[in-house]
């Protein structure tokens, strides 16, 4: 009993290291914390296998960091470093500090379920959205050429349903100009993620940039139950700092055959990871600017490499 | 739809990802308490306080501004710092103060807040974290130590014979001290002058090389990690039902249009959702439909007080005085919340 209440502790510590470390090693950690935060994670699974295993070389070769540590017999310690003798507690305590977690991984999907997701509530207003500020479409624009919307952003209208841009408009060419700096695939779409619409539905300078143009964007499909018009939304979650702050943030699709008046479509599964191509609209609705994708296809896709956005 | 779902795989990923984000704060404050413990006289501890309660509990409020650690990392810190000889009282105020009080969460509140008044954001929430802090501090002196600190730590504080209340215990009397690197066990690590003085003499014969020393600390730091992460656990299972399987839009929401119902519904759910300090200000910035009082409220409470705190704090602290804390911070942050929503 002696020994295995010595054991306890760099059994727990290697357990809870290994698991730091396979999550850090496997790229699974992507869809738990922000990459600020991954480095300490390795770090402290790194930290946590070193002392497990001088624990465990001390107990098999000699007692002498035993004795100089006071390993086991800490006077502050609680039950699972108390000495040398398994108490009920004590096992308890182990088992409350291996199981959950290990069972946890073998539970988890690394992704929300549609009702987790639904619980905290879409977010579709950038105000909504925490200290997110950057435009992830945008590889190396130049900041004059972006910035120089504004003086004509003032007068910026959308353009009505139906109506072709006005190609020769001032705000046009700067948005012309800016955005040949976006992100494309090899058929000129503009790669663009929910975030980047929400904030340009608020952002005169940045609206110019996907109205009216063709933009590819991956997320999760799920369906809009009281929409009458076909409506669904693709969905990312947005985390801060990790998983469990994570929002989701949403942006409305019209399908392709609400649009061509087809009687029906094969939409993806819910919550299955979707490409949806379309042009973009930024309409007002309910007295605030929103956008809306008008999909000419909507296809199922593999995850991108980062589930959530940051 | 249900208010209450539960889905496994959603309530792993909550639970986890706290854990990811919490286990290398609670390690590196582990650690920081195992080298407090081998390296740190408590001579030291003592002469950089001053000798009066009032003043001493006001440096306390502030030393995260030096020293700053997050609210799980701390526990085991100022389990330490009092074993070394801080008077409780300066202890509780530290443990309050030092998740809200440093550079870091004001840079954090400052950046989360930008276009909607931070400074004045980050203004409040550090004075009034600091006030709530050295109030509970100033309380504590007042009161006897065997009323609300752990038997087990009690047992571990140094000079208490004859000297009971909050402010006096802890600190060491006079000449006597403990030394560098304290041999539990050998004395009996009961903290009576006359122990001390022996371990003094002990260690100076022994003269541990400084690798041993180190090796001591990390010994420490794993145990003091053990220790907490039991409750870590607890407290991130508890948060994470509540993260994934309550429909929060039915329960928060509906109270954001009346002062006090918005700053008692944020405050509920800064204990529930346990988000750490560091960054729990991007998660209240969200909070747009919400007073700005009641997200000042979401701010100071949450870092002082949520589910996860309950078990760690209960490593320290009795759990009637826990609970007596809880109640008393959520009423006196709430109260004071409510009042600056008339400003705010």
């Amino acid at each position: 009993m002696k020994s295995l209440a010595r054991v306890l502790s760099p059994v727990a510590l290697l357990a809870w290291g290994a698991l730091l470390l396979y999550f850090y090693a496997s790229g699974r950690l992507g869809a738990y914390l922000v990459p600020a935060y991954r480095p300490g994670v390795a770090v402290a699974g790194v930290i946590m296998l070193a002392i497990a295993l001088g624990q465990f070389y001390s107990l098999r070769f000699g007692s002498q960091w035993q004795t100089a540590s006071g390993l086991f017999a800490d006077d502050g310690a609680s039950d699972l470093t108390a000495p040398n003798r398994v108490r009920l507690t004590q096992l308890f305590s182990f088992v409350l500090l291996v199981v959950p977690i290990w069972a946890a991984v073998g539970v988890s999907k690394d992704a929300y379920a549609s009702t987790a997701m639904l619980n905290r509530g879409i977010v579709s207003d950038a105000a909504n959205l925490p200290g997110k500020s950057s435009l992830s479409a945008v590889t190396t624009a130049p900041k004059p050429a972006v910035a120089a919307a504004p003086a004509t952003s003032s007068v910026y209208e959308p353009p009505l349903p139906g109506a072709t841009p006005v190609p020769n408009d001032t705000a046009t060419a700067s948005a012309n100009d800016a955005a040949q700096y976006l992100k494309k695939t090899a058929d000129g779409h503009i790669i663009t993620e929910v975030t980047d619409l929400l904030f340009a539905s608020e952002d005169d300078t940045m609206r110019p940039l996907f109205e009216n143009r063709t933009i590819e964007m991956i997320g999760q499909f799920l369906p809009v139950k009281e929409a009458t018009d076909g409506r669904f939304q693709i969905v990312r979650m947005f985390m801060v700092c990790c998983a469990a702050d994570a929002r989701p943030v949403g942006v409305a699709v019209q399908p392709p055959v609400a649009r061509a008046g087809v009687a029906s479509a094969k939409l993806p599964e819910e919550m299955s990871w979707t490409k949806v191509v379309g042009t973009v609209s930024f309409p007002m609705e309910n007295g605030r600017r929103v956008p809306i994708v008008h999909a000419q296809t909507a296809t199922p896709t593999d995850p991108p490499s980062e589930a959530m956005l940051y | 739809m249900p208010w209450f779902h539960f889905d496994p795989p959603s309530f792993a990923l909550s639970f986890l990802s706290v854990l990811f984000e919490s286990v290398p704060f609670l390690l590196l404050g582990a650690l920081i308490s195992g080298l407090i413990e081998v390296f740190v006289p408590a001579r030291w501890m003592t002469s950089i306080l001053p000798k009066q309660a009032l003043p001493a509990v006001l440096l306390s409020g502030l030393l995260g501004m030096i020293f700053p650690m997050c609210e799980c990392g701390v526990v085991p810190v100022i389990r330490r710092l009092m074993k070394k000889g801080l008077p409780v009282s300066c202890a509780v105020t530290y443990l309050l103060a030092s998740p809200v009080v440093n550079p870091i969460v004001a840079v954090s509140t400052y950046a989360a807040f930008k276009g909607r008044s931070p400074g004045e954001t980050v203004f409040y929430r550090l004075v009034l974290s600091y006030f709530v802090a050295v109030l509970v501090g100033f309380v504590v002196t007042r009161l006897r130590v065997e009323q609300f600190i752990h038997p087990r730590v009690l047992d571990t504080l140094p000079g208490r014979a004859g000297r009971t209340r909050g402010f006096r215990v802890g600190a060491l009397a006079g000449s006597a001290a403990v030394a560098p690197f304290s041999l539990e066990g050998t004395a009996g690590g009961s903290g009576s002058d006359a122990s001390l003085a022996a371990l003094d003499a002990l260690e100076q014969q022994l003269k541990p090389s400084l690798l041993r020393r180190l090796l001591a600390a990390c010994q420490r730091g794993a145990n003091d990690f053990l220790d907490v992460a039991v409750f870590v656990v607890i407290g991130a299972a508890l948060a994470s039902v509540f993260n994934t399987a309550v429909d929060q839009r039915q329960i928060i929401e509906p109270l954001a249009a009346n002062p006090w119902t918005a700053t008692l519904a944020l405050m509920a759910l800064a204990f529930v959702v346990a988000v750490c300090s560091t960054s729990d200000a991007f998660i209240a910035a969200t909070f747009t439909v919400f007073p700005p009082s009641a997200r000042l409220a979401f701010l100071v409470f949450g870092p002082v007080f949520d589910l996860k705190l309950i078990f760690l704090y209960s490593l320290v602290f009795r759990r009637r005085f826990v609970l007596a804390l809880g109640v008393g911070l959520f009423i006196l942050i709430a109260l004071i919340c409510v009042r600056l929503s008339s400003i705010l």
